[in-house]
């Protein structure tokens, strides 16, 4: 299910940092978060940065790695309980 | 001034300005008192599609340039699989590590010498402005003779941060490659002064 709570802090990590995840996320949060951005009409409006027309392929990107990140973490996770 | 890995730390974990944060993402291995900061290779590699590509002219008009999807191929490799580094290959790599700089910090980017002394090579020093957001991309290059086996994961280059003297620059980096997590190759288009020069010079008398 959907966690509002985590969306919100998704899309602050995209919109005010352009950051992925620092931490690892569930895919259904991320991936609303993603959308969430995507139907932002002012999405780093204000950026010099990013340019209008490469705007969509950043957030994919952020979506993208996000989910890389939560999968080094579970990866970790993962071999650690085997070790353990 | 460079930052120790405990400064790096303290700085990730209680950013100074929680508007203009560093940020490295998944959190690096820190080894404190070190001046440096491992990080690990990603899951794109990049090589060249050498028989499409008859030269890398940089002063061809930029329609006559090939684009990136011409000159380059992606290769994705997940964590449990390698990739071969085979002599006198280059390849285009990237960190796995998302970094973003604030305003009064920026870094350079090398290889480590246990890579080094087996051959493999970060070709360039990577320069990393403040404002920077994205991976990093990596020029590997097997100048040895024996091929050399990398997996994503792998500790495979080093970043200096440095405190910029005079605080925090307004000058943000606003290069093409922000907020990439694939290696690109870009473009070098030559500068006002470089195309002057390269002008014919006149015949006297035509």
């Amino acid at each position: 299910m959907r966690n509002e709570f985590q969306v919100s802090r998704i899309c602050s990590y995209f919109k005010s940092w352009v950051i992925p995840t620092p931490e690892p996320y569930p895919l259904v949060d991320i991936l609303n978060a993603g959308w969430k951005c995507y139907q932002d009409k002012d999405l780093w409006k204000d950026s010099q940065q990013i340019k209008p027309e490469s705007r969509y392929n950043i957030l994919a990107d952020l979506v993208l790695k996000s989910m890389e990140v939560s999968e080094f973490h579970e990866r970790l996770k993962n071999s650690h309980d085997l070790e353990g | 001034m460079i930052l120790k890995a405990d400064q790096v730390e303290h700085e990730l974990e209680n950013p100074p300005d929680r508007e203009d944060p560093l940020v490295i993402t998944p959190k690096p291995k820190l080894e404190y008192g070190a001046a440096s900061i491992d990080l690990r290779l990603g899951r794109w590699f990049s090589t060249s599609r050498q028989s499409r590509i008859p030269l890398i002219d940089v002063y061809a008009k930029s329609e006559e340039k090939p684009t990136e999807a011409k000159l380059s191929k992606f290769h994705y490799v997940p964590f449990d699989e390698s990739f071969v580094l085979h002599p006198k290959a280059f390849v285009l790599g990237v960190t796995l590590e998302w970094i973003r700089l604030p305003a009064d910090r920026a870094a350079y980017v090398i290889g480590r010498s246990s890579w080094g002394r087996h051959g493999l090579i970060i070709a360039t020093a990577t320069g990393v402005h403040p404002g920077f957001t994205g991976c990093l991309t990596l020029e590997l290059s097997n100048v040895g003779e024996i091929p050399i086996r990398v997996q994503p994961g792998l500790t495979i280059c080093q970043i200096f941060i440095h405190e910029m003297a005079t605080g925090a620059s307004k000058d943000v980096d606003r290069s093409s490659f922000i907020g990439k997590r694939k290696p690109e190759r870009g473009t070098i288009e030559p500068d006002e002064i470089a195309r002057r020069l390269a002008r014919k010079t006149e015949e006297p008398g035509t």
